[in-house]
């Protein structure tokens, strides 16, 4: 799994070379349009905050090497992930929030998810301020962060977008993008995990 | 926290040098690089989760925001919503232009106009280009007043519109949207039904309408409402209270449109409006009386 650091980024980036080449081992296929069921999800480094010490409460990951299979690798109970992209602009980004902080409560590890933040209110790329902001407001214990590459945003286009993974082999289970498709995951969730029962 | 700034800059300001020289852009001015999105005949990207039944092609979403006055208003954000999220905001006439084309069902535009204006949805209707033509957002008044969200039993006034809030009320302000605290205020604003929006339908005969922030704020029980009788009803007559639908599933009223949500009656002596006892507004959007049919 890819796991670059901020300086093989930092190199990747000032380098400008073409898009990024998949790390040995992954399937090879970057979708161009936006991924689909049964693709391999390609990881992506990510600055912001998770549950790295294991204790329950969120801290920051600063260099770049947080990712979705660390995330994975933190949480070993899980059985499905959920990738947010999430945008300040989309008040429904908002209300989603709120949907995935009951499920990681009530599924107790089984459901792990992260939001990926990509513009403030005023579509405006987000800052650490504004991660902050939306956990306080939130009051978010779920991984929260941004992507600095950008690459989901480039695969979607400006489009709230989930992504529901597999976290044994980081097969996309579902695709959704948009407030009507969020009940659609929802019961793809409750399918796989059963009812909330908390 | 100072290195994570600095490691976050550092990394956008290197991505933004890098433009590859095969570019797209992508909706509302993001550049892509290497992402050439592949529209189908009808000018709309390939749902990305499959087929959306009911869903039509917006390949682009317009429209001119001004105010009660005529006046063009720059700078708003507008975003449209459903089966995905398009970003855009006014220029300096006002005018906000999107390039959208993706499959939408029960899609609508928000303006938001975060307290100083009103805020509402617009519905899209149709397919292809989508001009919403000239969309009028009154200014809300300066002054507001606060609202308590300890749940103590109170009322708020503000221009004609009184709400009680009961004991207990558990009230949720939409913070993420409306950072500043004037604009969690309450105020309303009373509406010239010339000006009134799209979602109220001119066969509905209303016959008073407000508009109401700060939007989407909701109470848990809901609010009583209280106006002045000033289109002279009859003392005693039955009306119905109207509201503009905030949520895409419907909880508070039909999402962007405006459906009855309280019944309540003209006061003995005709001077108030007020809603029945047990009826109640939910949130904070839009608000419109009429008779009962």
């Amino acid at each position: 799994m890819q796991m670059r650091t901020l300086a093989s980024i930092l190199l990747l980036a000032v380098g400008c070379g073409s898009s990024p080449s998949p790390a040995p081992g992954d399937s090879g296929v970057v979708p161009t349009q936006g991924y689909a069921v049964g693709n391999t999800f390609q990881d992506v480094s990510l600055v912001g905050y998770s549950d790295k010490n294991h204790d329950g409460a969120l801290s920051p990951d600063e260099d770049g090497s947080l990712t979705a299979a660390g995330v994975i690798a933190a949480n070993p109970k899980a059985e499905v992930l959920l990738v947010h992209v999430a945008f300040g602009w989309c008040k429904f980004c908002w209300e989603e929030t709120a949907e995935q902080l009951k499920m990681t409560a009530g599924y107790g590890g089984r459901f792990i998810s992260i939001q990926i933040l990509v513009e403030d209110r005023d579509g405006i790329g987000a800052t650490k301020a504004f991660v902050d902001e939306w956990l306080r407001l939130n009051k978010s214990a779920m991984v929260t962060t941004l992507e600095p590459e950008g690459s989901l945003l480039k695969r979607f286009g400006r489009s709230a977008t989930y992504l529901l993974l597999d976290p044994k082999d980081m097969k996309v289970l579902v695709v959704g993008a948009g407030p009507p498709t969020f009940a659609f995951v929802r019961t793809k969730i409750t399918e796989r995990l059963g009812p909330l029962t908390q | 926290m100072h290195r994570f700034v600095l490691s976050v800059s550092a990394l956008w300001v290197a991505s933004a040098a890098c433009s590859s020289p095969a570019k797209a852009v992508v909706d509302a001015g993001v550049e892509a690089a290497a992402y050439v999105p592949d529209y189908d005949a009808k000018g709309c990207q390939t749902p990305i989760g499959g087929e959306i039944p009911g869903a039509v092609c917006i390949t682009s979403l317009k429209g001119k925001v001004v105010d009660e006055n005529g006046k063009p208003i720059a700078d708003l954000v507008t975003t449209a919503c459903g089966d995905g999220c398009t970003f855009g905001k006014t220029d300096a006439s006002g005018v906000a232009s999107m390039a959208v084309h993706r499959y939408m069902h029960k899609a609508a535009m928000m303006l938001h106009g975060r307290s100083t204006y009103a805020t509402y949805y617009a519905a899209i209707t149709g397919e292809g280009d989508i001009d919403k033509g000239t969309l009028i957002l009154p200014r809300m008044p300066n002054e507001g007043v606060t609202i308590p969200e300890d749940g103590v039993a109170t009322t708020l006034l503000s221009g004609d519109v009184k709400l009680t809030l009961p004991q207990g009320v558990k009230v949720a302000i939409d913070k993420m949207e409306l950072e500043e605290p004037s604009q969690q205020q309450y105020r309303a604003l009373s509406v010239p039904l010339e000006k009134a929006p799209a979602f109220v339908d001119a066969t509905s005969k209303i016959v008073a309408l407000y508009a109401l922030t700060p939007f989407a704020t909701t109470f848990d029980p809901g609010v009583g409402v209280s106006i002045p009788n000033r289109t002279n009803l009859a003392a005693g007559a039955a009306v119905e209270f109207f509201s503009h639908g905030t949520e895409a599933d419907d909880k508070y009223g039909t999402f962007a449109s405006f459906t009855k949500v309280a019944e309540g009656h003209v006061s003995a002596d005709g001077s108030v409006i007020q809603t029945d006892d047990g009826q109640r507004l939910s949130e904070l959007s839009w608000l419109g009386v009429r008779l009962k049919p």
